[in-house]
């Protein structure tokens, strides 16, 4: 019975099968034939010079934070935007909102559907190289080259990675303030009931951590004198120390260990030796690895637990008014402690650029116009304009003042306005001290101006940017994201094992990570180094 | 017993009505054939038809070209995760999970739901439907997070432990206790759902049967051996047979929002190696190959269960 | 009707306190989020809700119900999820009752066809150039029509139908009952426990499911409740990503946002239970 049933149904399946492929056949051509102009109903014409307005649309991320009554694709500050691009460049600027929670997914697949908006974006490089070399991108050498005269002005620095064989697929933009990926801070309070001094040195810190453990200065219930959270997607809680264990880099090995591959240099295997030391004298959150959430990381913080963290820069800032109200004079500040064999300090930073700016290969005709939008939003009066809203005010020190998202949606803004701000963020008093102290102080009342000096400075202590190059290895597609993760992985096992088990485990672990395709990837990136950048 | 009786009345009559009837027999099962035109529609449309995408499996997928103008590669995506320890482990460890599962969260519903319909009380009956129901709205992420809260070291479960002079244990890094735990919150999250399955099927149930043996003097847990379980059977049989068809399918969320670097060796499963391997860099073609290798394994578990069934004279799904 | 005895009434009162335990249970973890969507952002990142709210604060409520947008989409949401569960409903009890017939030719290979896409899945991208193909993106349909019938729920619509007692049908048969109304005025009467569960299947997974949403919708007044929900806890990586001070997802919106998650069927789960009550059904329709 099944069988003979079975055998109608492979007959039934074959035909449905075959019917369908026809009707995608058919589906296909037009699939990749047709522009976004049918979908989205504009009706632009792709002549530019006789005056004739171009019509493009621009995704931008929705975080569900519009004013009532509007939408990201319709409120005020797209008014605005329109008005003004209208009469600056000629073209017609429309929006469609993509969530930004699953915004490369969607990209993803609206590039596939063909239907994508003609202005794109995303933080991720293997995204766009991904675009890029399978020929879904639209090239904008010549576009840039004529109507990009503000980008090369204000941010031509860093558009070279955009470049994929020696054609400019995407505009980049420009990060803001340039701030140290992750920043250490520790229990002042708990330092001055024992009286001694913020650590300058490694040994310093170990001292300290051992003071906190025995001697539980803040007399809480249970004491974590290094707390660290087992988020798989993060290297903040450990890298920056275990980095401070090798030696300085070559350009070449920069390259190499750049960011997240660091924890493979030579050196920081004594790094992760010693947390592990420090893990197993019960001076590193014990369970650290299961709190994959890291809710209880957050908790110890803000609870009053914990002595000292490593932390993304300014997370902190969200952590502490409940510290505050929780322990009376709690007060964490930053500080530099780890010092490297050269007995500095080091604070790598994120790269200058953010997001890669693309233009699909279906809006191609589109190219110049886009161009056109973009350079004028790289115009450092019209970005602030979109960053802080056209009726924003300055403070004393000529530094915008930013409207929190219930003044804005009062206004007719979407909460996210920063968001329409996709070319340059790097307004000039982001690099000077007073404006950005003055800002942060603004912000967050509940910390003092001295404290954020004191933060600004430790964050300006010799910050690093690891070299970087336009290109994302083959192999590096293959493995980077598994690799990754594995790190972190082989990191938090290395803490937290036993001591004895330590050097066995090393090598397993390790040997897994080759197997992962570690080293391919590492004597890859040292190739593409040789052979692209040193011979130059 | 009584159903093979009633389809031998079934197939009596049918004959009859060949002989008798024939014309009738046709305007009504042209009838039934005119109330499948839209499922079947759908079908064709909306299932078959963007199956050829699983064509990409046996391509190397480029997304703007397409499906049919991506190159092929042959089974080179198939030989590159049978070729992997990882692959093997995940699929082992699918294998494992899921066979839990089925023993920890398929049972205890329907016990539930047994005894619940026994049960007089229309308080608490009407009440634990309702509260068992309520987990199955938590997403996993949620889930996750109140789990580390209760297992961690100072949580809730320790606090008790230690209250009591006992040691603290930590039950996520052991990689039997976080299996235990994961099918734990499993039941936990959908055991109200499957209670509702049950309770529908005993509602359809006739209760004049169970009164009926009421009378001969039946005790209850005979009644419902020999009475109520029979009559939902059939129910329990097509879910066993579903549950088991897709042993080697499981869904992303909990296994990934649940795991921790300690648990690795049990909890990487084959959607988080898809994952990590495939969806996270973009490869598309990969992902939908182990996919098809999924799916024609959990295709042929499904006809062999199913055939066993039919064979018990079970109601089977096909 | 029911017998008194001893045991009766020991069996009552201890699966009676069994079933409390097991509610009670249960219910902690979601005490605990319904605590933690009315306590203080404060209490909760230091980890001092239970499952009572502490700090109570309706903050959470007012942001996401403060917003007309919001208002909006939960009366749009509803109206979707009513006409989603319809249809799916009317589209699986028209082809569950022609496969349950055992005779049906061609009814194998139809039922053996749907249970084939319990496995297989064409992935993302085809599913949404076949979406696209019918024109659908962007507009209600593609949130309707690729969803409307789930193999899973056939499968189960099926195994009802095929327990309905088949001499009730052969008599119909006899009196000159055409297929139609023998599955309006005895198949679908019979099967209403059955229905009702099944549509509170299909209309949880509407109003919860936000993938499809993702993908086929780009205008931000067809958002659903849950895909409004999911942009507001937005997670703190994003903002780590882009290099600007995080935001902690407040979490006590994730919080309101699993409890309004779950009102939907609070509420029409009494509706839903009234069928389930013993051999209600059958009495109605034999009497």
């Amino acid at each position: 019975m099944v069988r003979k049933s079975l055998l109608k149904c492979t007959g039934f399946l074959l035909t449905a099968v075959l019917t369908a492929s026809m009707l995608t056949a058919c589906g296909s051509n037009t699939d990749s034939g047709s522009t976004t102009a049918t979908d989205n109903g504009t009706t632009a014409s792709n002549d530019t010079d006789n005056g004739e307005t171009q019509e493009i649309n621009v995704m931008i991320w929705d975080r569900g934070s519009s004013a009532p009554g509007t939408s990201n694709e319709e409120n005020e500050m797209t008014k605005w935007i329109q008005e003004q691009v209208l009469e600056a460049c000629n073209v017609k600027v429309n929006f469609v909102a993509v969530p930004r929670s699953g915004s490369d997914d969607k990209l993803n697949v609206m590039m596939a559907g063909g239907n994508a908006p003609d202005i794109v974006f995303s933080y991720n490089q293997s995204i766009f190289s991904n675009f890029a070399s399978n020929g879904g991108l639209a090239d904008l050498t010549d576009a840039y080259a004529k109507y990009g005269t503000d980008i090369q002005t204000n941010i031509g620095n860093i558009q070279y990675m955009g470049v994929v064989d020696n054609k400019q697929y995407a505009i980049m933009k420009r990060r803001g303030q340039q701030v140290p990926r992750h920043v250490s801070y520790i229990r002042k309070d708990w330092l001055d009931a024992l009286g001694l001094s913020i650590p300058k040195t490694k040994e310093e810190l170990f001292t300290v951590l051992e003071a906190f453990k025995e001697k539980n200065p803040g007399n809480v219930s249970d004491v974590v004198p290094w707390a660290m959270g087992g988020s798989t997607d993060t290297e903040k809680f450990y890298l920056s120390f275990v980095g401070s264990y090798v030696a300085e880099l070559s350009e070449e090995d920069a390259y190499v260990y750049a960011e997240n591959y660091k924890v493979f240099a030579d050196g920081a295997i004594d790094g992760l030796k010693k947390l592990n030391e420090l893990y197993n004298k019960g001076l590193i959150t014990q369970d650290f690895a299961t709190d994959t959430t890291t809710d209880i990381f957050k908790q110890d913080v803000s609870a009053g637990n914990a002595g000292f963290i490593l932390a993304d820069a300014t997370e902190i800032f969200d952590l502490i008014p409940t510290l505050q109200s929780s322990v009376d004079g709690a007060e964490f500040v930053p500080l530099n402690c780890f010092d490297t064999p050269e007995g500095e300090y080091i604070n790598p930073t994120e790269p200058l650029y953010g997001m890669y700016v693309m233009v699909p290969k279906t809006s191609e005709s589109k190219a110049d116009a886009c161009v056109k939008y973009l350079n004028w939003l790289s115009d450092a009066t019209n970005a602030e304009n979109v960053m802080y809203t056209p009726e924003h005010t300055l403070d004393s020190a000529g530094v915008p003042v930013s409207m929190l998202q219930d003044e804005l949606n009062e206004k007719g803004y979407p909460g996210n306005i920063a968001d329409y701000n996709i070319v340059n963020d790097h307004f000039s008093f982001v690099d000077n001290k007073d404006s950005v102290v003055d800002q942060w102080a603004n912000t967050y009342n509940f910390l003092s101006t001295d404290w954020f000096n004191s933060l600004y400075t430790v964050m300006n202590t010799n910050q690093y940017l690891y070299p970087t190059y336009p290109v994302v290895l083959e192999s590096e597609t293959t493995y980077g994201a598994k690799l990754s993760t594995m790190a972190i992985e082989y990191a938090y096992k290395l803490i937290s094992c036993k001591s004895d088990e330590f050097d066995s485990l090393q090598q397993s672990e390790y040997k897994k990570l080759v197997t992962a395709g570690l080293e391919t990837v590492l004597n890859d990136r040292r190739a593409y180094y040789e052979q692209n950048v040193a011979k130059k | 017993m009584r159903e093979k009786s009633d389809t031998a009345i079934q197939k009596n009559i049918g004959k009859k009505k060949k002989k008798v009837a024939a014309k009738t027999y046709i305007r009504n099962n042209y009838q039934l054939y005119m109330m499948l035109v839209l499922p079947v529609i759908y079908l064709i449309l909306f299932k078959y038809k963007p199956m050829i995408g699983v064509v990409a499996a046996f391509k190397n997928y480029n997304v703007f070209r397409g499906v049919w103008g991506s190159p092929w590669t042959g089974l080179s995506h198939f030989k590159e995760a049978f070729a992997s320890n990882d692959f093997w482990m995940a699929l082992k460890n699918t294998l494992i999970l899921n066979v839990g599962d089925i023993i920890i969260s398929f049972p205890i519903p329907i016990i539930l739901a047994l005894f619940l319909y026994e049960l007089n009380s229309k308080v608490i009956k009407k009440s634990t439907q309702v509260i068992l129901y309520l987990p199955y709205f938590f997403s996993w992420v949620i889930i996750a997070g109140i789990v580390n809260q209760l297992c961690s070291n100072g949580g809730m479960i320790n606090n008790i432990i230690t209250a009591f002079g006992g040691k603290s244990i930590n039950f996520l890094t052991v990689p039997w206790m976080w299996q235990a735990v994961y099918w734990i919150s499993g039941l936990w999250q959908g055991a109200g759902y499957g209670l509702i399955i049950y309770l529908a099927a005993l509602s359809g149930a006739d209760p004049s049967l169970g009164e009926a043996a009421y009378i001969d003097g039946a005790g209850r847990f005979k009644r419902i051996w020999y009475v109520t379980i029979p009559q939902i059977k059939g129910t329990i049989s097509v879910m066993l047979i579903m549950k088991l068809g897709q042993v080697v399918s499981i869904g992303f969320d909990r296994p990934y929002m649940m795991s921790n670097t300690l648990v690795k060796s049990v909890s990487d499963v084959i959607s988080t190696y898809v994952y990590s391997v495939g969806l996270q860099s973009a490869r598309f073609d990969f992902a939908t190959a182990v996919g098809l290798f999924q799916s024609v394994v959990g295709v042929l578990l499904l006809l062999i269960v199913n055939a066993m069934a039919k064979k018990f004279g079970e109601e089977g799904v096909i | 009707m029911e017998i008194n005895s001893r045991s009766s009434r020991i069996f009552q009162l201890v699966s009676g306190v069994i079933f409390v335990l097991i509610c009670a249970l249960t219910l902690i973890p979601v005490l605990r989020v319904i605590a933690i969507s009315f306590s203080s952002k404060s209490a909760i990142l230091a980890g001092q809700v239970f499952v009572f709210p502490v700090g109570f604060t309706m903050e959470a409520y007012h942001k996401v119900f403060g917003n007309i947008n919001f208002l909006r989409s939960f009366v749009y949401t509803i109206v979707l999820t009513l006409g989603f569960t319809a249809i799916s409903m009317m589209m699986t009890i028209l082809a569950a009752y022609p496969l349950s017939k055992k005779g049906l030719k061609g009814g194998s290979i139809i039922m053996t066809l749907f249970v084939l896409t319990m496995y297989f899945d064409p992935g993302t991208i085809p599913t949404y150039l076949n979406v696209k193909s019918f024109g659908l993106i962007n507009t209600a349909w593609s949130l309707i029509i690729p969803g409307s019938l789930s193999a899973y729920n056939l499968i189960i619509m099926r195994s009802f139908f095929t327990s309905i007692d088949k001499s009730l049908y052969e008599s119909a048969y006899i009196d000159g009952c055409s297929e139609w109304k023998a599955l309006y005025k005895i198949a679908v009467p019979l099967s209403v426990p059955a229905i009702a569960t099944l549509s509170l299947f299909y209309a949880v997974w509407r109003w919860n499911n936000v993938s499809d949403v993702l993908y086929y919708i780009n205008k931000s007044n067809l958002y659903t409740v849950q895909m409004m929900l999911k942009q507001m806890i937005d997670s703190v990586k994003i903002s780590l990503l882009e290099g600007k001070t995080s935001q902690l997802a407040a979490d006590n919106i994730k919080a309101a946002s699993i409890v309004i998650s779950m009102t939907p069927m609070l509420i029409a789960y009494p509706f839903i239970q009234k069928y389930f009550t013993k051999g209600i059904m059958l009495g109605a329709v034999k009497g």
